[in-house]
């Protein structure tokens, strides 16, 4: 699906991805982890265009990434940057149909195809009741999700997103892991995100990749990888696990430095 | 202090001596030594001796304390904002002088009760309140371009004002003078206003210096030492006001000052507000001294603006400076 | 919501024809409306036929394009760097202008204000655009460094436009009377150059760049939502952000060779328009240019009057308004 061979990434002189090969498997849930600063987000950011490498290739079903025109990248994949801002009085509607633009001619309208996957994506993430609202007046939990209802009406295979649960409660936190969930299960949508928290990352990740001063430390399903010496090696802790009471993933239920 | 402070400080104070001796004996009429000396102390009434007394000594001092108040004044309003661009020039102080000027010079009442200096330092008090207590109120969470296009603004705003009243009165051409200031009105009455209202600020703004060099470490380090960083933010501004006040009643409007200065000295002294800002006035002073002989030499007989000089250095800084930000 | 953006349109397109009216009555020489009426069904004297047709409408319509030239340019600028109190007076591309025109009338000190040969009129646009273009290329120039950075951008056309300012200042000081209020003309922005010559002149241009504009306002809205979000829906932001301020730039300089440095005019248009029908360019846009026009026309009408028989610049006017709602603007979103 996607494949990244020889990255390097830098900031002007510093290097904070280097030599770093990896593959994100087709129509899973991909998390990346590792601690502040360890080049997590940068990898995440140059998979989504953001940021130009300084060597390597990354591979967008088996094509290079700079050989494809911009706007049929954004019919493959969708990205979702940390917290995002909106401009002030932003209709929930206008935001989400902003989605369709990989799709729209300069002067033309909104389409009647284009209509129904704006809908559609209200409805999926349950914001359509809210349609007619500013996004700046919604809750953080609501407007994450109107977001990620833009990022569904562009109609993509791939969701990349940056930490999409910074700043929320423990519940709406949930809510969009378990939203992202169904679009996977469902859809067979491949999503590949960013994420802070140990735990929701071992409960939701089909794959989990660790990240540490820009090189991969593992990769692979959480209950082969989340170990108590991957963890140590990551972030430097003395880790409890135990299993979840399904028996499918790891919890950390405890740690030491 | 370390050595390098040491050893910049000595050879500061040694060119400002040299630029003090200068700017006495040169200008459009050179002056010999001697009669400086005599001028000093066995004062006779001839010409050139009214020169160096009435006009070239008053004026020195006069470049020296404004340089050293502009200099300090900028090192605060950066300790204070934690952003080393921020710079009261900017901020549409001096405009507000300039409109007040035009407002007294445009009444013949309030002309004859104040002239140009008196009704610049008024100006420059109240819209500095203006500029300062509403930049301040939200300070913090108010990022540098608002604060700099919230200056733009303000003095888009006074400079119009002042147009208006200059066209109604006839007198378009005299906002360019008072724009582009100098010193070339200085006299001992200045340097009495720049003594006691400049004096007495720098001195309690020098007490100030540990306190700023806490809000200098952020917002939550400052209330976890028990100091309440709004309270000093607001009281550096307000002392802020009147030291920028009397420097622009005094010599117009000397942009960048306050942003060159500070930027050296943090570049040699580090981060410590006690040594960088009694030094950011030692630097301050020197550089208005040489800047001002400058304008005075550059094109004889003629005054070339020195805020002119100052933003040639100033801009070119400012722009360099904000390369080197991490914005956006 | 729609019902509230029709209702704006009603409101405005009233006060809009309103101003016109005032615009084309108030004078030195007074015209009643039903005279107004009659000379524009060409039943008019011949006095007033004149004031209305070569001295009135000609002023309007400029202050028409400048509106329209201000406003999109201002929504473009505030869009592309991010920040909504972005204005082309206040980055330093009118300064730009004016400064190239202060030089050119420096240059020349026997032409006073009212004696300036035809040629050097139709020399001042091209100067003005050539300068807008200069001072705009300088501040894209000085603020790249890997990219250009919204707030990098902002930044350096401050500073940009200080050291223009002190630039232009230094000119001042040496100029003769009638230069210098010729010259303060062009720094605080009047409407000079009122015939229809001018409004010919700046048309074509407008239209081109307006209508190139407003086929970008997809991209505008997209690229409102921050670089990261537009990179993602396939938006070359680097390329499409040169583009887009060129054409601001060369919007502001169109405005600002018939009318000099006009500031806020670029901020109040937009955001009067974002408040009415929010913050979607291709509805923003029109709206705003329509708004600017109004103030345009308005500011240009009071300055005219008010003091008469002095002028005052209608830049100065807008500036007196402008400012305090800027600053209502920063006080309510900090």
């Amino acid at each position: 699906m996607i494949e990244v061979k020889n990255l390097d990434v830098a900031y002007e002189q510093k290097y904070i991805i280097q030599n770093m090969n990896l593959e994100i498997p087709k129509g899973k849930i991909t998390m990346i982890i590792g601690s502040n600063g360890c080049g997590k987000s940068t990898l995440l950011k140059t998979i989504a265009r953001i940021l130009t490498p300084k060597k390597g290739e990354i591979y967008l079903e088996g094509v290079r990434i700079k050989e494809q025109a911009p706007k049929e990248i954004a019919k493959k994949m969708a990205v979702l940057p940390q917290s995002p801002v909106v401009p002030a009085g932003l209709l929930v509607k206008e935001l989400v149909s902003y989605g369709r633009f990989p799709y729209q001619s300069a002067l033309g309208g909104l389409k009647q195809k284009d209509m129904e996957q704006v809908n559609w994506a209200m409805e999926v993430t349950g914001i359509a009741a809210y349609a007619n609202h500013p996004v700046d007046r919604l809750s953080g939990g609501q407007r994450q999700r109107a977001w990620i209802a833009m990022a569904l009406a562009q109609e993509t295979e791939i969701l990349v997103l940056d930490e999409p649960t910074t700043y929320l409660d423990m519940a709406h936190q949930l809510e969009i892991l378990m939203l992202l969930q169904k679009l996977n299960k469902e859809q067979d949508r491949t999503i590949i995100m960013v994420l802070h928290e140990l735990n929701n990352a071992t409960k939701f990740a089909d794959h989990i990749i660790g990240v540490k001063e820009g090189k991969v430390v593992f990769e692979g399903k959480p209950l082969d990888v989340i170990t108590q010496e991957n963890l140590h090696q990551l972030y430097g802790i003395h880790a409890k696990l135990q299993l979840d009471e399904s028996g499918t993933y790891p919890i950390c239920t405890d740690f030491s430095i | 202090m370390n050595k390098k402070t040491i050893v910049f400080c000595t050879i500061c104070s040694g060119i400002a001596m040299i630029g003090l001796f200068v700017a006495i004996l040169a200008g459009a009429k050179q002056i010999p030594i001697k009669t400086i000396w005599d001028s000093i102390f066995h004062y006779e009434d001839v010409l050139e001796m009214q020169l160096v007394r009435d006009v070239r000594i008053p004026r020195v001092i006069s470049t020296a304390l404004v340089g050293g108040i502009l200099g300090i004044t900028g090192a605060m309003m950066q300790g204070v904002t934690r952003n080393p661009i921020a710079e009261p020039s900017l901020m549409g102080i001096t405009q507000g002088a300039t409109f007040s000027i035009a407002l007294a010079s445009a009444s013949p009442f309030l002309y004859g009760a104040m002239g140009n200096t008196m009704a610049a330092f008024l100006g420059a008090m109240i819209s500095g309140l203006l500029v300062l207590g509403f930049s301040m109120k939200s300070a913090r969470n108010m990022n540098l371009s608002r604060l700099l296009l919230a200056g733009t603004a303000l003095s888009t705003f006074f400079i119009s004002m002042a147009t208006i009243l200059a066209l109604l009165t006839n007198k378009s051409q005299n906002i360019a003078f008072w724009i582009a200031g100098g010193f070339r009105s200085a006299t001992w009455t200045s340097v009495k206003l720049l003594f006691v209202v400049g004096g007495i600020t720098t001195i309690i703004a020098l007490f100030f210096a540990p306190k700023i060099n806490i809000v200098n470490l952020g917002e939550e380090v400052c209330i976890g030492l028990g100091e309440n960083p709004v309270k000093i933010r607001m009281w550096t501004l307000l002392l802020i006001i009147p030291m920028c006040a009397v420097c622009v009643a005094v010599a117009g409007n000397i942009a960048f000052i306050g942003l060159i200065v500070p930027y050296i000295i943090r570049k040699i002294v580090g981060q410590d507000y006690r040594l960088i800002m009694p030094i950011s006035f030692l630097a301050g002073a020197t550089l208005v001294i040489w800047a001002d002989v400058l304008a005075r030499l550059i094109n004889q007989p003629y005054e070339t603006p020195i805020g002119l000089f100052t933003s040639l250095v100033g801009v070119p800084l400012f722009i360099i400076m904000i390369r080197k930000e991490k914005v956006g | 919501m729609k019902k509230r953006r029709s209702r704006s349109y009603i409101v405005l397109s009233l006060v809009f024809l309103g101003i016109l009216l005032l615009a084309l009555s108030w004078g030195t020489y007074q015209i009643s409306l039903s005279d107004i009426y009659k000379t524009i069904m060409g039943k008019g004297n011949l006095l007033q036929s004149t004031t209305i047709w070569d001295i009135r409408m000609p002023r309007i319509g400029i202050a028409l394009l400048v509106g329209i030239c201000l406003a999109a340019s201002g929504s473009v600028l505030q869009t592309v760097t991010g920040n909504e109190l972005a204005e082309p007076g206040m980055i330093g591309i009118n300064a730009g202008a004016a400064l190239m025109v202060v030089l050119v009338i420096s240059n020349k000190t026997t032409n006073y204000y009212d004696a300036i040969g035809a040629s050097a009129l139709y020399i001042m646009p091209v100067v003005a655009i050539f300068g807008a273009c200069m001072s705009g290329i300088a501040i894209y120039l000085l603020s790249y460094k890997r990219g250009v950075s919204p707030t990098r951008l902002i930044l350096t056309g401050i500073g940009v436009n200080v050291g223009i300012n002190a630039f232009i200042s230094l000119y001042q000081l040496n100029m003769s009377r009638g230069d210098y209020n010729q010259v303060l003309t062009w720094t605080s922005g009047s409407l000079w150059g009122s015939s229809w010559r001018f409004f010919w002149l700046i048309l074509p241009g407008v239209m081109v760049f307006l209508v190139a504009i407003l086929h970008k306002a997809k991209i505008l809205d997209v690229l409102s939502l921050g670089d990261e979000i537009a990179t993602g829906l396939g938006v070359q932001v680097e390329k499409e952000r040169r583009i887009l301020f060129f054409f601001a730039i060369v919007l502001a300089a169109l405005a600002t060779s018939v009318a000099g440095n006009i500031a806020f005019l670029g901020l109040l248009g937009p955001h009067i328009a974002k408040r009415l029908v929010g913050p979607v360019h291709r509805r923003q846009i029109p709206l705003a240019a329509l708004i600017s026009s109004m103030i345009m026309i308005f500011a240009d009408t009071f300055s005219r009057n008010m003091f008469s028989p002095i002028e005052i610049p209608a830049g100065i006017m807008i500036s007196i308004v402008g400012v305090p709602y800027f600053i209502y603007l920063m006080m309510k979103e900090a």
